[in-house]
């Protein structure tokens, strides 16, 4: 069937760039879902988008969101979309400053500007589609792809992934929080929080990429994969002696023929620098 | 108690005695820079310890970063420049080679910036304390894909000065990436060099869209250099690494590329008669061109003046802007004439003269850490004299 783009509306219009719409991700793809989610939570900041937040990419799928919508924006090289948003920040402290990529840009081939950037504080909102998978390139193993996960590039073992929460939290982020993509509800609040607190805000955003990671790992169809996301969820409990922030408590679970079993989430930790 | 500092002005106007480093330092502050990203290394360094004592105390202060690594260091560059800021970074040697990556990016965005590389003898760690100049093709070659990147080359301190405004208000007239190319003698060479009174040298601030600014007397046509529409401004500024169109979307057609790329290397060769001449010494009669840059060329203009001491018509091609070559000029003054390249580097400069002049060249390649001295030159002149 054909579809005429020019007919269809969508509630958020304005706030998209259209004349590069299509976007170029696969049907039933969290990062729908997920732009969705953060242009609604930077509405809600009530900023002006063009003239005071900027969004920064790198490379992946999900670098391509920043030439979507109506931000002022940037798409890097593969894993500098941290430095690039430090240089803007450092440049025009007026700004908000956005990174919004995936797990292999930030925390692969960028991982060393994510742990300084943490430590700095530098004013940043760091939100990560964290899909456990490079899906442009056709499916190879991410930093947190899990154990007894099937990639392209894992046929004989994977390796231990990071657990991003734990990372974060060592590294000195100032806002820590995971949600799924199933979650669009409460994102766009959490987005805003994120946006609004002064330091280094760090959103550990799990979503699916079920046409290429989720066929072979548990999560087949977009259908199953919100279902399981959201069954897997588990709000965790804050505890005064801080123990619902210890690696055990903040890892997630996975079974390759089941998809998620446990996905802790909620706001990990939330201060002002 | 907490002592007050007073503000400096950005133009310490008068006569100083200081080193290359330092030069290049206040030639920046001068130019407007507002940011600077860096990785210390070897002999660059004193850069970036120079800034970050003035940056933060001028009257309109800066920002500087020391960050993790020199990638870092050049992004973070590009990502101050496109909120309108003049920004910097300064490197050397294995540095240079880490930057590659953000040159090719800062290219295919068009942005201005100015990289300072104070060379040092390689490959890899090399000769990190002695000088060489062994990345002219890399300033060239380095990053993948084609580019031009307007190329300076220092002889002095005072020159480390008055080439650093020129490579800013480069950047800024053309919208580009500026590499500045010094080297670790001059980086800790001390001598006299004058700073101007502000205002006295023209600084040249990059075009809105629409806007037309001149520079050096001359229009900068916006068909050649599109006007910069920079981060919190009134429209939308986006850009990317990928090919893309005027707005700066993505257009990975083969027409948007081939129109993106060639406008990208047509507006350096339209507006290089303003980039910084290469200088004649003893030209007139010579019957021997030296050419040569950099702290190189004092040595060569040492070993001219002690030819012509003995009747020998030797000159020197001081060569000041490396990249984009200077093929006319050179082809005109080595006409019936021989020519001696010299270099500290192992045919690196001889490649360009060659292809410039279509015929092969006598040279010096003295890649050994120090500048060859004006014996070695001499003995050449002699040699070719014969």
């Amino acid at each position: 069937m054909e579809i005429d783009f020019s007919k269809l509306h969508h509630n958020l219009e304005d706030k998209l760039t259209s004349k590069m719409l299509p976007h170029i991700w696969c049907s039933g793809c969290s990062l729908g879902t997920n732009l969705q989610s953060l242009v609604r939570g930077a509405t809600l900041t009530g900023l002006d988008m063009d003239k005071e937040m900027v969004m920064i990419s790198g490379i992946g799928c999900t670098g391509r969101a920043s030439g979507y919508v109506e931000f002022d924006g940037f798409h890097t090289t593969h894993g500098r979309a941290i430095p690039f948003a430090t240089g803007v920040k450092t440049g025009n402290p007026n700004l908000e400053v956005i990174v919004f990529s995936g797990d292999g840009d930030l925390f692969s081939i960028g991982g060393n500007h994510f742990i300084h950037a943490a430590r700095r504080k530098i004013d940043l909102t760091i939100i990560c589609t964290n899909n456990s998978v490079y899906g442009l390139t056709g499916g190879q193993a991410s930093p947190t792809s899990f154990e007894k996960t099937t990639t392209t590039t894992t046929v004989v073992e994977n390796l231990r992934p990071f657990n991003l929460v734990d990372l974060a939290l060592g590294a000195g982020a100032d806002f820590v929080a995971r949600y799924t993509s199933a979650h669009f509800k409460i994102l766009p609040r959490i987005i805003k929080t994120a946006i609004e607190t002064d330091g280094v805000a760090f959103i550990d955003l799990i979503s699916g990429c079920p046409a290429i990671y989720g066929k072979k790992n548990g999560y087949p169809t977009p259908e199953y994969m919100v279902k399981n996301f959201l069954e897997a969820s588990v709000e965790i409990e804050v505890k005064e002696d801080g123990s619902h922030l210890l690696p055990e408590n903040t890892m997630m679970h996975f079974d390759r023929t089941k998809g998620y079993t446990k996905i802790p989430v909620g706001i990990f930790r939330r201060q002002d620098k | 108690m907490k002592v007050q500092m007073k503000k400096q002005s950005r133009a310490l106007s008068g006569r100083h005695l200081d080193s290359g480093n330092i030069a290049v330092a206040e030639g920046a502050i001068y130019s407007g820079l507002h940011g600077y990203y860096g990785y210390p290394i070897a002999p660059s360094t004193s850069v970036m310890e120079r800034i970050v004592k003035r940056l933060p105390n001028l009257e309109d202060p800066g920002y500087f970063l020391q960050c993790e690594d020199e990638i870092a260091s050049i992004t973070s560059t590009i990502g101050c420049s496109w909120t309108r800021k003049k920004a910097m970074t300064a490197t050397s040697g294995p540095g240079f080679s880490l930057m590659q990556e953000g040159i090719g990016l800062a290219v295919m965005t068009e942005t201005p910036l100015v990289l300072v590389n104070v060379m040092r003898g390689g490959p890899s760690t090399g000769l990190p304390t002695f000088p060489g100049q062994q990345e002219l093709m890399q300033a060239h070659f380095g990053s993948h894909g084609d580019y031009i990147i307007p190329t300076f080359a220092p002889w002095s301190v005072q020159e480390c000065f008055d080439l650093m405004v020129e490579a800013f208000n480069t950047a800024e007239a053309l919208r580009t990436p500026v590499f500045l190319l010094s080297d670790q003698v001059l980086s800790s060479l001390k001598e006299k060099f004058v700073i101007p009174e502000e205002g006295a040298l023209e600084i040249v601030n990059r075009a809105h869209p629409g806007e037309t600014i001149t520079w050096k007397g001359e229009e900068i046509s916006e068909e050649y250099v599109l006007g910069m529409n920079c981060f919190g401004e009134e429209r939308k500024a986006f850009s990317t690494g990928l090919s893309h169109d005027e707005s700066g979307h993505v257009d990975l057609s083969a027409g948007t590329f081939s129109r993106m790329t060639s406008r990208m290397f047509s507006k350096i060769e339209k507006y290089q008669h303003l980039l910084p001449k290469a200088v004649h010494h003893r030209l007139d009669d010579a019957e021997i061109v030296i050419v040569s840059f950099g702290s190189t060329a004092r040595s060569a203009y040492e070993a001219v003046e002690i030819a012509r001491e003995s009747g020998k018509k030797v000159g020197l091609f001081r060569l000041r802007t490396l990249w984009p070559f200077p093929t006319k000029e050179l082809e005109e003054v080595t006409k019936d004439r021989e020519v001696i390249v010299v270099e500290m580097a192992r045919d690196q400069l001889t490649w360009p003269v060659e292809r410039a002049i279509l015929r092969r060249v006598y040279y010096i390649a003295y890649p050994q850490g120090v500048i060859p001295p004006p014996s070695v030159i001499l003995g050449k002149i002699a040699e070719v004299g014969e």
